[in-house]
């Protein structure tokens, strides 16, 4: 388990880690998205059951301050009815005088008494028994006419009643009336008279939340708007009106006009009823924004936090970055330096062959010449061989020059000549070890490469290298065996690319560090550790040759694969 | 070096095996006109083929040689003669060199650069380990192992080339078991032969010169015995 979650980590590419940041991120946003939504809808339902609440209460008050005046209205009739009120004048004037101005429910009073007669407020407007026929002057209204009276005396109830315009305020006014009764027969109708402006100026005295609005209506669609309605639209009017007009029993309902919710509840006995108009969006919008400043402010910190986890990331990943560029540079150059340290002995060891005929050649030439037997032609000949012999010790010297030069230059050069500097570079370390490069010369002469040829040599050393540790550890670790002593490298060019394959019959790459092969510092220290190592020879293949180093076949014979791009394009310095 | 020591290796046939052609050409030079034959090859292969073909005393030769090298080479020529003679010259001093030198049977060892005195003089005082060579291998018969010569009775007798060869690789090898592959590696050139071919060979041989003990060795090969000396 826990080695399956260091293998995970391991493989874990950079690109990878991105991705899951970015759906981790997406996860989140949805997850706050859904929450805001989530709780938008709790609000609604919130604001739905606050409307309700408001609804009612409105209701409720509307309907308490109607019937605290009903009632108020109906005793005075019944105290009227006991004490005998209607019966002296003077007690009726003092006991409307009390209805009026002690509390102040009434803008007006009417007792209208038939035969007898009829009193606005104190003032007693007629008496019918001067004239029993009673038309007011103004208005040519006759109360015995009025709606107020016809239905009161009609139902023997308490009504109420809308006159358009009433004979003394002059105003639209609602009257509510109820029978005055004398040993239980009819005897007159006592009316508090309301003007419809200060109706609602008193009912607006009552508090109220501010998106609310109310308005009274009766069954025939008469309507009595609130105060301040600017919402209130005509064609609403009409669909209240289609309500009330289909359901006659109606005690509660709900109407949803555009975006408002109305409820009209009945008045209880009435025909009346009291409307309360709310907008939807009005109760939703408050809240609703101060939800989305808060979800927006939080989503804005969570941007914030990205950034600032991302631009400290990358600052973390470019130091440490640098810090092992700095390492592998360090690397590199050490293992640079044991490199040249190896080589420039090599250079001595490579130098012998050529300072070995040139030896000879003098010696022999010297010796020759002592016994006298020396010739001009084969004195010549000598000396032209000592010559080559110089040429030779010259080209190596520049060859190791330019090996260790480590230029990154890009060039036009023969792919044999290359391959066949590395040999010259590594000959005397494989001479030593009786190991044998067999390259397919004739094939290939023709090739040429552009490319970084140091870098080409500097993998193909590498590649080299470990082919001859490889041999070198088979024949320790079996010594009875007979192992072929050669390295085969095989080099063939297609479709713009050169492929270099270096095989050996060594002792293998085995399963286990086939893992590892090219991990950083790994392979190379199982042996000498020379070169710059499988990894950053895998390294500059990729990345400077825009090709690619892989392990062919691990086992008899071991071949690295080495592709590279034939032509690569000149940088731009 | 004076001329008439030099001229003491006028009896030993030298091959030398090396791949750098300068340093062959001037030990060509050096030692050609005072051997009796000098035959040169640039890798082990060559140098196994002309070692095949020719009486050779001495070898000289490198150790990194492309093909077969100084090393692989030496093991296959005392596989079919024991007794033959090397110098390894090499530029590579290591400890092992020297040790793999010792045991594959090489009497000197030299460093390079090459001074041609010192190889002269190493050739030369190797040479005097060949001049011990004469051997009875019967009453009648004795053999010269350097010059390659069989005395009957004290005259020369000369045998066609494939008997030659046959009757010397069997010398070469007295008291050991000479196989059917060695004979083919050696006298036939690595051709496989039919064993009644090379059963008709050796009694011819074993007509032409007597009462020598070749015996066979069922299915293996043959082996010629020294003669119990007195």
């Amino acid at each position: 388990m826990k080695n399956f979650l260091i293998k995970l980590a391991i493989n874990i590419e950079n690109y990878k880690i991105y991705h899951i940041i970015i759906l981790f991120t997406t996860a989140f946003i949805i997850l706050f998205m859904n929450g805001f939504y989530h709780i938008r809808e709790e609000l609604k339902f919130i604001a739905n059951q606050n409307r309700i609440l408001i609804t009612k209460e409105i209701d409720f008050t509307i309907a308490s301050w109607f019937s605290a005046r009903i009632n108020h209205l109906e005793n005075s009739a019944k105290y009227m009815e006991i004490n005998g009120v209607l019966d002296n004048e003077q007690m009726l004037i003092s006991f409307i005088n009390v209805l009026i101005n002690n509390h102040q429910y009434f803008d007006a009073i009417h007792t209208l008494i038939p035969g007898e007669y009829f009193y606005f407020n104190t003032r007693k407007s007629h008496d019918y028994h001067e004239n029993p026929v009673y038309i007011h002057q103004e208005s040519q209204l006759n109360p015995m006419e009025t709606e107020w009276y016809l239905d009161t005396k009609k139902n023997m109830k308490t009504t109420i009643s809308v006159m358009k315009e009433h004979a003394s305020i002059k105003k639209e006014t609602m009257n509510i009336c109820t029978p005055i009764m004398y040993e239980e027969k009819f005897k007159g109708v006592l009316c508090g008279i309301l003007k419809t402006e200060s109706l609602f100026d008193r009912i607006n005295k009552l508090s109220f939340p501010q998106n609310a609005y109310y308005f009274i209506v009766n069954s025939e669609g008469k309507l009595l708007e609130g105060s301040d309605n600017s919402l209130f639209q005509d064609d609403m009017k009409e669909q209240i009106k289609q309500n009330i007009d289909h359901e006659k029993n109606l005690v509660q309902k709900k109407i949803i006009v555009k975006n408002s919710v109305l409820t009209l509840t009945k008045l209880q006995d009435f025909d009346w009823y009291i409307g309360v108009g709310m907008s939807k969006e009005d109760i939703m919008q408050e809240s609703t924004q101060r939800v989305t400043k808060h979800a927006v402010v939080l989503f804005l910190c969570f941007i914030l936090l990205l950034v600032i986890v991302n631009s400290a990331h990358t600052f973390l990943r470019k130091r440490i970055e640098k810090k092992q560029k700095e390492y592998e540079y360090m690397l590199t150059h050490r293992s640079r330096i044991s490199e040249i340290g190896k080589l420039i002995s090599g250079i001595n060891h490579q130098l012998k062959q050529p300072l070995n005929a040139t030896a000879l050649v003098v010696s022999n030439t010297l010796d020759m010449s002592e016994r006298e037997i020396l010739d001009k032609q084969t004195l010549e000949e000598n000396l032209k061989l000592c010559q080559k012999s110089i040429t030779l010790m010259d080209k190596t010297i520049g060859i190791f020059r330019n090996f260790y030069r480590c230029s990154e230059e890009i060039t036009h050069f023969k792919l044999l000549d290359c391959i066949q500097s590395v040999l010259h570079v590594k000959h005397v370390d494989l001479s030593r070890h009786n190991i044998i490069v067999e390259v397919n010369a004739k094939e290939i002469a023709s090739i040429e490469v552009k490319s970084i040829e140091n870098y080409i040599q500097q993998i193909l050393l590498v590649l080299i290298q470990n082919a001859k540790d490889a041999l070198m550890l088979e024949a320790k670790n079996s010594p009875k065996k007979e192992i072929v002593q050669k390295i085969h490298l095989s080099v063939f060019e297609e479709f713009g690319r050169v492929t270099i394959d270096i095989s050996d019959w060594g002792c293998g790459v085995s399963k286990e560090m086939n893992s590892t092969l090219f991990s950083e510092f790994k392979s190379s220290k199982k042996y000498e550790g020379s070169g710059i190592g499988l990894y950053f020879a895998k390294k500059l293949a990729q990345e400077k040759l825009m090709g690619n180093l892989i392990l062919y076949n691990r086992f008899a014979p071991t071949i690295f694969r080495l592709t590279f791009a034939q032509s690569l394009p000149y940088k731009e310095s | 070096m004076h001329q008439a020591t030099l001229n003491l290796l006028g009896t030993f046939s030298v091959l030398v095996v090396e791949d750098d052609e300068i340093a062959r050409i001037m030990i060509k030079q050096a030692l050609k006109p005072h051997c009796e034959s000098f035959y040169e090859a640039c890798d082990g292969l060559e140098g196994l083929e002309l070692f095949k073909e020719h009486r050779i005393d001495l070898i000289v030769t490198d150790i990194h040689l492309p093909g077969l090298n100084g090393f692989e080479m030496m093991k296959e020529i005392l596989a079919l003669k024991p007794s033959q003679l090397f110098i390894v010259m090499t530029s590579f001093d290591t400890d092992q060199n020297i040790i793999h030198s010792m045991q594959e049977g090489a009497c000197s060892f030299l460093r390079k650069p090459i001074d041609i005195k010192e190889l002269q003089t190493t050739l030369l005082m190797s040479s005097s380990k060949v001049t011990h060579s004469l051997k009875a291998l019967s009453s009648e018969i004795t053999v010269d192992y350097r010059k390659e010569l069989i005395l009957k009775n004290g005259e020369l007798i000369f045998l066609s080339q494939k008997h030659h060869k046959i009757f010397w690789l069997l010398s070469y090898n007295l008291g050991r078991l000479v196989t059917y592959e060695m004979f083919e590696d050696y006298v036939y050139a690595g051709e496989s032969i039919n064993k009644s071919v090379l059963h008709v060979s050796i009694l011819r041989i074993k007509q032409q010169l007597g009462k020598i003990l070749i015996e066979n060795s069922v299915n293996m090969g043959y082996i010629l015995k020294p003669w119990p000396s007195d």
